[in-house]
């Protein structure tokens, strides 16, 4: 998939440690509208993150992301708060893995921290369509983002909050008492999206009902060995725990295209003929999943037995 | 390929009369039953045991306004978390169940247990109409790929497909092409 460059137009402070920096096309055309909830990948320097796209998604003249400075040096967020006005950017189009239930009579819009990007872009669309809404915001104290936004948009439907056991609370609350047809949506920490999904299974929610944006924060799991049959050049070869399919390829000499190594960029995708992957990539979409006829190299594992692939 | 039970979308309670569990996590439950009494208040008990809050709702068979009605009003008072339970013999249970899906409810929503599974409802793939037909359970399942129903809707001749619309609420039927091989298994009634 192409890459293109955006130049920086405009960085703002939007919280402490958060940067909110506008991406433009350097010649200023539109860029390609995007689905609420998408998020784009940016090289950033050393490394390859991916951002939620909180500004306008229809025919927009520019892409807007919030970006949290994280500790570690390695990280992008440190990178990008080091642009300015001017820079340019290497990004790919934006992906859509989050995106809003065409169904849902109403949606229930959750978020802890920097985890309020993409529902803030879900609370826009939800406001252009007429679509009621609920947001439900945890906080450290005077650490929101994007708060005038939000109000403006969700007006009297949004609750804030700075402590965990009232938005729980709250929460258990405002789980009982959803009509019909609405879904929920939730951005934030693992643990934090993990424990809302909880209460409301516990509510007696149908998963199918809870949506979750979980890229970049997991640590995954190292797995288990699985064996690969590489059909071209005739060699089978076992990529064992804590090991990429990526990895074993390219000491076995085969050169796969990759950026991120984290499953969200898409370079590494390669085709399986045999077998069924275990996707762990936040970059093929679920009628792609479903297919089972690629998969990630750099995260993703073999479900169980073998994978045949044409390599 | 054949119909297999795994990639078919023919329910088990759609082949043969049986009845799928309470859901241990649902807030709260509407049953409605068509004849089913004593399936109904088997769940029942069961809810009871759970402490989930739930109500009896006997439907009159046949009576499409009044289930489109009792559907109606009980999806406007629900929240998420409820599960629509639907007992009663499989055409009465696919018509109700058709309905709530239609109205946005998730198939893990409904929760399903049929009495009697003889009278299919046909669904023709040309004209939408429903036909009721009688098919006996004695009849294995790939043998209504065979079976030729005559639509009430627009009189064509209909091969019933192992294949449940559950939007439609029936097996689908398609137009029995005279190039095709199949024989009529039965009558069409
Ligand atoms: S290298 Fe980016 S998805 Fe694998």
């Amino acid at each position: 998939m192409s890459a293109f460059p955006l130049e920086v137009t405009d960085v703002v402070d939007a919280a402490p440690e958060v940067r909110t920096l506008t991406l433009a096309r350097p010649d200023r055309r539109w860029l390609p509208s995007f689905t609420p909830g998408s998020h784009l990948v940016l090289e950033c320097g050393p490394t390859v993150n991916a951002y939620s796209l909180h500004g306008e998604s229809q025919l927009p003249d520019a892409y807007t992301i919030s970006v949290l400075r994280t500790g570690s040096g390695q990280g992008g967020s440190r990178w990008l708060h080091a642009r300015r006005p001017g820079d340019r950017i290497i990004a790919r189009a934006p992906r859509s893995l989050f995106p809003p239930m065409q169904k849902a009579s109403r949606h229930l819009l959750i978020a802890a921290g920097i985890g309020v990007t993409p529902i803030l872009s879900h609370l826009r669309a939800a406001a252009r369509w007429g679509h009621p809404v609920e947001v439900r915001y945890l906080h450290r104290p005077g650490r929101g983002v994007h708060l005038e936004q939000l109000r403006e948009l969700a007006a009297g439907s949004l609750h804030r909050f700075s402590d965990r056991v009232e938005f729980r609370a709250a929460l258990q609350q405002s789980l009982q008492r959803q009509p019909l047809g609405t879904h929920l949506y939730c951005c934030g920490p693992e643990g934090f999206m993990d424990a809302v999904r909880e209460m409301a299974a516990h509510r007696g929610w149908p998963l199918e009902r809870i949506h979750t944006e979980r890229f970049g924060a997991d640590v995954l799991e190292a797995g288990e060995a699985f064996d690969v049959a590489l059909s071209v050049s005739q060699r089978r070869i076992t990529v064992p725990p804590g090991r990429s399919l990526l990895e074993e390829l390219e000491g076995q000499g085969i050169a796969v295209p990759n950026l991120c190594r984290q499953g969200f960029c898409g370079e590494c995708r390669i085709e399986v003929t045999a077998g069924v992957p275990m996707h762990r990539d936040h970059y093929l979409q679920d009628q792609e999943r479903a297919a089972n006829d690629s998969l990630m190299s750099c995260v993703s594992r073999a479900a169980s037995g073998a994978l045949e692939v044409p390599l | 390929m054949a119909s297999g039970s795994h990639h078919s979308s023919v329910p088990e309670w759609a082949r043969t009369p049986t009845g799928q569990p309470v859901d241990p996590a649902a807030a709260s439950c509407t049953i409605l039953s068509c004849g089913a009494t004593s399936h109904a208040a088997g769940w029942s008990r069961e809810l009871t045991e759970l402490g989930i809050e739930h109500r009896i709702i006997a439907l009159r068979p046949r009576d499409a306004a009044e289930v489109q009605r009792i559907m109606t009003a009980e999806l406007r008072r629900a929240v998420v978390g409820w599960r629509l339970m639907l007992t009663g013999p499989l055409a009465e249970v696919l018509h109700a169940r058709a309905l709530a899906l239609q109205a946005g409810l998730l198939d893990a929503e409904i929760i399903v247990g049929t009495t009697e599974v003889d009278r299919i409802p046909v669904s023709c793939a040309h004209c939408a109409t429903t036909t009721l037909t009688r098919l006996p359970s004695s009849t294995r399942p790939r043998a209504r790929a065979i079976r030729l129903v005559t639509c009430a809707g627009c009189a064509e001749s209909l091969v019933v497909q192992d294949h449940l619309s559950p939007l439609r609420g029936g097996f689908l039927g398609v137009t029995h092409a005279p190039e095709s091989r199949l024989e009529p298994a039965g009558e069409p009634r």
